[in-house]
């Protein structure tokens, strides 16, 4: 090791200009040539010997990266974003399972079964479509409490189901929410944008 | 094998760190006893405070400890616990900045200094001095370190270069904007 006072040669480049700026950096160094108090060096390896064996290699690597107090605390800041990331991912999943096992994503499939413009030529659609306001009234009474949702009890029972969706939607869903009924729309929201 | 050689004093820092990881704590003791002065002294130019210093000084060696095995003796061993303890100095320069900048410095900087008697010539010393330190840590990186490695640390620039593994006309360059940047602040009160 070099101890040494700073010669102007060393650095390449240095102007006069900078003479008094390095003097007074070696005015301030050999200043404050002190030393440590007497038994410092005992202390030092007292605290070590409470201390494992250091490793090798990446085990020391870690060890010291993560042994600080700053270490510790990005240890813990990763693992809060790959935390993040895990539910971001698993929300991205839960939106996109139920669109293939859940009630929503049926109307989704209906239309692009739009087929069904082509179907209404077999008319058997119709007939299916005419019983089912028959049944309505009979339904009425047993939902008759549920008048406020008269338009809804067919949607209600979708947005029973759908909430899921629709939060996961909560974006675009959630206006179209009701009205649209949408839910199968806020399920189909994609098929619209499709559209 | 390495613990046997070094007690001859011929071995290299290589051996002097294989050693300690081989379990053999005189070897430690050996390298604390031949750097505490050095790296006590870096520690006191930063902080200012010999008790701060020696605390810094402390954390530094027994953090140099636990990464001893990261250490891969492409450079002195001496240079290496230097940047350690330079880093750790002015980690606690900040985080004393952080918590308040007490007044109560001065008197414990000027057994420091060479004050004599003259009560005023002693404040004017802690306040130099002070104005030194504090314009040194105000440095970016990576001027702030160069400068402190080479005149707080009292490395050559090619110990520099080698354990900050940069070039040398990088450590070049980086000194002397390092210093062009404390021209405006240092160089003035050289009369003082």
């Amino acid at each position: 090791m070099t101890r040494r006072p700073f010669q102007h040669g060393e650095a390449d480049g240095l102007g006069a200009d900078l003479e008094p700026t390095v003097a007074d950096l070696e005015r301030y160094r050999a200043e404050s040539a002190a030393e440590p108090s007497r038994g410092f060096a005992d202390r030092v390896v007292h605290m070590v010997e409470s201390e494992p064996i250091p490793r090798r290699g990446v085990l020391a690597w870690l060890a010291t990266a993560f042994s600080s107090e700053r270490g510790r605390m990005a240890l813990m800041a990763a693992t809060v974003a790959v935390a993040v990331l895990a539910v971001l991912a698993t929300g991205q999943l839960a939106r996109l399972m139920p669109s293939q096992f859940g009630g929503t994503p049926q109307p989704s499939q209906s239309i692009p079964a739009s087929p069904d413009p082509s179907l209404p030529v077999s008319s058997s659609p119709s007939p299916t479509v005419s019983p089912s306001p028959s049944e309505s009234p009979s339904a009425d009474p047993s939902a008759s409490d549920s008048d406020d949702d008269s338009g809804l009890p067919d949607a209600s029972d979708d947005p029973d189901e759908s909430p899921s969706p629709t939060d996961d939607n909560s974006g675009p869903g959630g206006g179209d929410g009701i009205g649209g009924n949408s839910g199968p729309g806020g399920g189909s929201s994609s098929p619209e944008a499709g559209y | 094998m390495a613990a046997a050689t070094w007690h001859d004093g011929a071995v290299d820092d290589r051996g002097l760190a294989d050693a300690v990881l081989a379990g053999d704590r005189d070897a430690f003791r050996i390298l604390v006893e031949r750097e505490q002065v050095a790296v006590f002294r870096v520690c006191l130019r930063i902080l200012g405070r010999p008790h701060d210093a020696e605390d810094v000084a402390q954390e530094s060696f027994v953090m140099a400890y636990r990464a001893l095995g990261t250490y891969r003796g492409d450079g002195a061993l001496g240079g290496w616990l230097m940047r350690i303890a330079t880093r750790q100095a002015f980690r606690r320069l900040g985080q004393r900045r952080e918590t308040s900048e007490l007044p109560a410095e001065l008197p414990a900087e000027l057994p420091m200094g060479s004050p004599g008697s003259d009560p005023v010539a002693v404040t004017l010393a802690g306040e130099w001095q002070r104005e030194v330190r504090l314009a040194v840590a105000g440095l970016r990186e990576p001027y702030r370190e160069v400068v402190a490695l080479r005149f707080f640390g009292e490395l050559s620039l090619h110990e520099i270069a080698s354990v900050t593994q940069r070039p040398l006309n990088t450590v070049k360059t980086h000194l002397r904007r390092g210093l062009e940047r404390l021209r405006p602040i240092l160089g003035r009160e050289v009369a003082a």
